[in-house]
């Protein structure tokens, strides 16, 4: 080992070969970066949607909620759900909507020359309440508590934590900015309200009046007496920093039930001291307050619970916990699991590593191919000094172990070089994707490892074959060794296994119908085969490439026109496979860069849904006018539901099943939402539902019944028969999320397996004879900026 | 021993019939002209090649009957070989390239570099022990090749054409090292600076070996055995005995004792039938 370590050592740190080592420990590291960084671009990712789905969702595998807004949770059954042996842990959750004011002192000039006015002033805003469960910062918790950027979790139920949207809201900047008035917001635009006000001049405050005033001294107090007009830019911006901080204590009170409509003596305040500041949920949305259960039930004056999350000893199966135990709550409580909502996103994530464990194949197939020309290279320009060292009593082990060794160097500088490279593009991908990953950035240590074992074993791949050819070279032909013109038949030999392999690919695409069967069969056999192929195919290529250009690239670069060919040709394996190793590595990094690419488009892309939702009843079709004619709107879909009968799914005794019939706005709707197009397109189905008598189907619903496009979908409203042809059929992971944001998961299951979605100008003429339609549910699209400047509130 | 090649598509018979015999240490040269089947005989002697049929035994060992790794290691430690073209390892100092028999063969690092040191200082070559091969003469890169074959002080030296890369001055002093190598008889070392300038170089040192016709060769006074192939009457008359070679057969010996180079020339001449070497 010793020999063949000093064998690889001083032929790779020789004066001219150590630029070509480099680069080919380049090409590993290039490799390399390009898995670590695409593979921790995806994490970061997945570090997201985890993250937004711990928020909402949580690591419950159970959970118990009422089954409409008419039921109620009492908290006696979070005691029933404890006792069950199947359940490992179980939390209540509460929650309420209520109204948060904090009082805060603020300065107004007096009346005399240098003289400050002091009063109290109200800052109030709406927040959601929610309970924070026992033991909610413990390991395991199921729902996670939620990150705090000061001082602590409630203890009491007179604690409360504010999150940073909350305290935000209650400060002065906030309440005084023009866009709002009494701590609500209002649409009219103007500067953000969170940008700090910077005076011109910087005016100095007489100590004196200072004490006269209860708010912290400004960090600029001087001693000069300021004029008049002065002190009210600095009471300015003294007040600007007046707002809610840890220590400070609020008032909160269960929101009334009509705004404006609030009797003093009717609503029930709380006093509650501000004990953290936490973060806003991944997925923004309302102000939040946290609080313990028992302060939560006393401010909103209702025992009852809104949700129990339950986590299931191991090895316990959740549905079937959910069939058995279901009967025995109360009745109008549901149990259901929480795999639905998550299990479009897990094989999302899954199939995303699959392509990930392609791409990486990929990659180091290529550097495996570039290290393979360039240490086979070196082996031929060698082959003196192989024989040399066979003569003075080398033995092939050694000259075949020292080009492992080269490769294991080669590959193991490429990975020391890699995995940093790839983490720092991944870091660059979060900084510019910042927006979209508020998790920042979250290394995948297993990709490094990956990364690193990947370029590795790519350097003793490559080196495989050198190390053979070096363990060949005989003493006598390498000490005579001479150029020796490539001989016809080893290139016709190369030509036919290249294409021998490419077909092989094709071959094995066409081999079987099972998709598995193809995945891993590609996986594993056909890809590999295919870069093998198309790398050897390089060098018949470049003779080719040579004999057509060569004359005309030679008159280009003014040398004599034969000596161009005949150098190419006189070495076409070097070219060749320097060529097909270039070509191969060029594709692979523009595949995977492509690939990770649109990985996080679609990443970014799919969860992709409507900004905000109005629901109603019955809302009128002068609702969703309104609603378009503000400016931060841009867009609206106005969806209506309406029940229409069909044979389609059986008939069950003398009564037709009864389904939903989904009228929306195609073009809107597809512009909000993101739906992955099982069978269709979007173009073709938008284009047949404006006509009419076409609907689109979710999976489930062709998972279920059996029906996807071409059938056709023959329904009942009142009197008439109405016939549809089914032209797409989509899924939505975003949709997945809502439904589980706003708890109708199991209704958006159900629905999906039954319901239909039609045009809702189709559903009118048909259904309503052209008359106003019922709107039950307006999905909106707000205007660019308004989100950031709080619109959503 | 017969020997045949395939070359370029053609059938070469480069030794037919040949017979060597050499008994004792000394400094001996096989002479012959271009294609007379020398250097085939050189590696079939070092081990790099096997006859067709025939034997080749050296210094006690069946050379012709061993097998991958035991040639290997008779490369290793049984021979030394030294080549026209110095054939050092131009990616090691030349320090690294006398120790590298000694890294093959997995000899503890110190012992290799002691005898390394050692055999440079010897060979005049310690000072430059640090440079690499293109940085030293040809003269030196020798030195440092047949310090390299030496390491482990091999029974026999064999020696393709050594000087053939050298100036006479250099070309002197090398034969004049191969000379040492070969007895440890002083007298053997004679007339160095006669033999750079070019002048005639007697050889009266004892006879070794037997000759093809049988003519006997007398025992030295010890130290290695050195052959050297040559095509040049003066490297020739450094040697003890010269071996003819004329296609693929040993045709002759000349005995070098009171001839300068001149008369091994003649004699030469004789032996390959009037044919220039």
């Amino acid at each position: 080992m010793r020999a063949a370590w000093r064998l690889a050592i001083s032929s790779l740190w020789a004066g001219g070969r150590r630029r070509r080592a480099a680069l080919l420990a380049s090409a590993a590291a290039l490799s390399c970066a390009l898995v670590v960084g695409v593979a921790c671009a995806m994490e970061s990712v997945h570090a997201a949607i985890n993250k937004q789905l711990a928020v909402t969702v949580g690591s419950a595998d159970l959970r118990v909620r009422p089954a409409g807004s008419g039921s109620a949770l009492p908290a006696s059954v979070l005691g029933t759900v404890r006792g069950w042996p199947e359940v490992a842990r179980a939390e209540a959750r509460a929650q309420g909507a209520v109204m948060v004011t904090a009082t805060r002192p603020v300065l107004a000039p007096g009346a005399g020359e240098g003289a400050f006015r002091r009063k109290d002033m109200a800052f109030t805003s709406a927040a959601l309440a929610l309970s924070l469960s026992e033991g909610a910062d413990e390991e395991g918790a199921l729902l996670p508590a939620p990150e705090l950027m000061a001082g602590r979790l409630p203890g009491a139920a007179d604690e409360v934590v504010l999150d940073d949207l909350l305290a935000y809201r209650l400060t002065y900047s906030y309440a005084t900015a023009p866009e709002h008035r009494d701590g609500f917001f209002l649409p009219g635009g103007g500067e953000d309200p969170r940008a700090p006000v910077v005076p011109e001049a910087r005016p100095e405050v007489p100590e004196r009046l200072l004490a006269q005033t209860s708010p912290p001294a400004p960090e600029e107090a001087g001693v000069r007496r300021a004029p008049a007009g002065e002190l009210a830019h600095l009471a300015e911006r003294i007040n600007r920093n007046q707002g809610v901080a840890v220590g400070d204590e609020v008032e909160v009170a269960r929101q009334s039930v009509l705004p404006g409509f609030d009797l003093p003596g009717l609503r029930r305040s709380t006093r509650l001291k501000v004990v953290g500041i936490a973060a806003m949920p991944p997925l923004g949305g309302r102000p939040q307050a946290y609080l313990t259960l028992e302060g939560l039930q006393r401010v909103t004056g209702s025992a009852s619970l809104s949700q129990i999350d339950i986590g299931v000893r191991e090895g316990v199966d959740p549905e079937a916990t959910a069939r058995a135990r279901r009967a025995e709550l109360p009745k109008g409580l549901l149990l259901e699991t929480t795999q639905k909502v998550t299990a479009g996103l897990q094989k999302n994530i899954q199939s995303n590593q699959l392509g990930m464990v392609l791409a990486t194949v990929m990659a180091f197939l290529s550097a495996s191919f570039i290290i393979l020309t360039g240490l086979g290279t070196a082996v031929v320009e060698r082959q003196r000094e192989l024989a040399i060292v066979r003569c003075i009593g080398g033995t092939r082990g050694q000259l075949a172990g020292a080009q492992l060794v080269i490769g294991v160097v080669i590959g193991a500088a490429g990975a020391v070089a890699g995995v940093p490279l790839g983490i720092a593009l991944a870091w660059a991908l979060s900084l510019v994707f910042g927006d979209q990953l508020p998790t920042g950035l979250a290394v995948s240590w297993w990709a490094a490892g990956l990364g690193a074992a990947g370029s590795v074993v790519a350097g003793i791949a490559g080196a495989a074959w050198p190390a053979v050819r070096a363990a060949r070279v005989s003493p006598l032909i390498g000490l005579a060794a001479r150029a020796a013109p490539a001989k016809r038949r080893g290139l016709a030999a190369v030509t036919l296994v290249g294409l021998a392999f490419v077909a092989a690919q094709l071959v094995l695409i066409s081999a079987s119908d099972d998709g598995q069967v193809l995945f891993w069969g590609y996986a594993t056999a056909g890809l590999p085969l295919m870069s093998v192929g198309y790398f050897l195919l390089g060098v018949p290529a470049i003779l080719v490439v040579t004999r057509v250009a060569a004359g005309g690239v030679s008159r280009v670069l003014g040398v004599p026109g034969t000596l161009l060919a005949r150098t190419v040709s006189a070495t076409p394996y070097r070219h060749g496979l320097t060529a097909g190793a270039l070509m191969a590595g060029l594709a692979l990094m523009v595949s995977i860069w492509t690939n990770g690419g649109s990985m996080l488009r679609d990443w970014l892309d799919k969860i992709r849904f409507p900004d905000a939702f109005v629901s109603g009843l019955a809302l009128p079709e002068s609702a969703q006018r309104k609603l378009e004619s503000l400016d931060v709107v841009a867009e609206t879909c106005a969806i209506t539901l309406t029940t229409v009968e069909t044979d389609l799914f059986g008939v069950r005794a003398l009564q037709r099943y009864k389904t939903t019939f989904v009228g929306f706005e195609p073009e809107p709707f597809f512009g909000m939402t993101r739906l992955v197009w099982v069978q269709g397109d979007e173009a073709e189905a938008v284009r047949r539902l404006k006509e009419g008598g076409a609907v689109i189907v979710a999976r489930e619903f062709l998972t279920a019944q059996g029906l996807g496009v071409g059938h056709r979908f023959t329904c009942r409203y009142g009197e008439r028969e109405h016939d549809f042809e089914i032209v797409g059929v989509v899924a939505s992971p975003g949709l997945e999320i809502v439904s589980k944001f706003f708890n109708v998961g199991e209704d958006f299951t159900d629905q999906a397996v039954h319901a239909v979605f039609g045009s809702r100008a189709d559903m009118k003429a048909r259904f309503f004879g052209g008359e106003q339609a019922p709107v039950h549910l307006i999905q909106i699209q707000f205007a660019d900026g308004a989100v950031e400047r709080g619109a959503p509130a | 021993m017969h020997k045949t090649y395939t070359t370029g598509g053609r059938r070469v018979e480069a030794l037919r019939g040949c017979s060597l015999e050499i008994g004792e240490p000394g400094f001996y040269a096989i002479m012959g002209q271009s294609g007379s089947g020398k250097s085939t005989l050189l590696h079939l002697l070092a081990a790099l090649d096997r006859p067709d049929s025939g034997e080749v035994v050296v210094a006690g060992r069946a050379v012709h009957a061993m097998g991958e790794r035991d040639a290997t290691r008779f490369r290793r430690s049984g021979v030394g070989i030294v080549f026209q073209q110095y054939n050092l390892i131009p990616t090691l100092t030349a320090r690294e390239n006398v120790e590298l028999p000694g890294v093959l063969a997995g000899e503890e690092p110190a012992k290799t570099a002691a005898r390394a040191e050692a055999l440079m200082a010897r060979l005049g070559v310690l000072e430059r022990a640090s440079h690499r091969p293109d940085a030293l003469s040809g003269g030196e890169q020798q030195r440092v090749a047949i310090a390299r074959a030496l390491l482990f002080s091999p029974p026999v030296l064999l020696a393709d054409e050594p000087t053939g890369n050298l100036d006479s001055v250099s070309s002197g002093k090398l034969w004049g090292l191969l000379r040492e190598l070969a007895g440890g008889d002083s007298a053997l070392l004679r007339g160095e600076d006669a033999a750079s300038s070019g002048t005639r170089a007697v050889n009266s040192g004892a006879r070794h070996g037997r000759a093809e016709d049988g003519t006997p060769v007398a025992p030295g006074t010890g130290g290695m055995t050195v052959i050297m192939v040559t095509h040049e009457p003066a490297a020739a008359v450094n040697c003890r005995g010269v071996f003819v070679l004329s296609d693929g057969r040993i045709t002759g010996h000349i005995d070098t004792e009171g001839l300068d180079a001149g008369g091994v020339a003649a004699r030469y001449q004789q032996l390959v039938g009037g044919r220039a070497a």
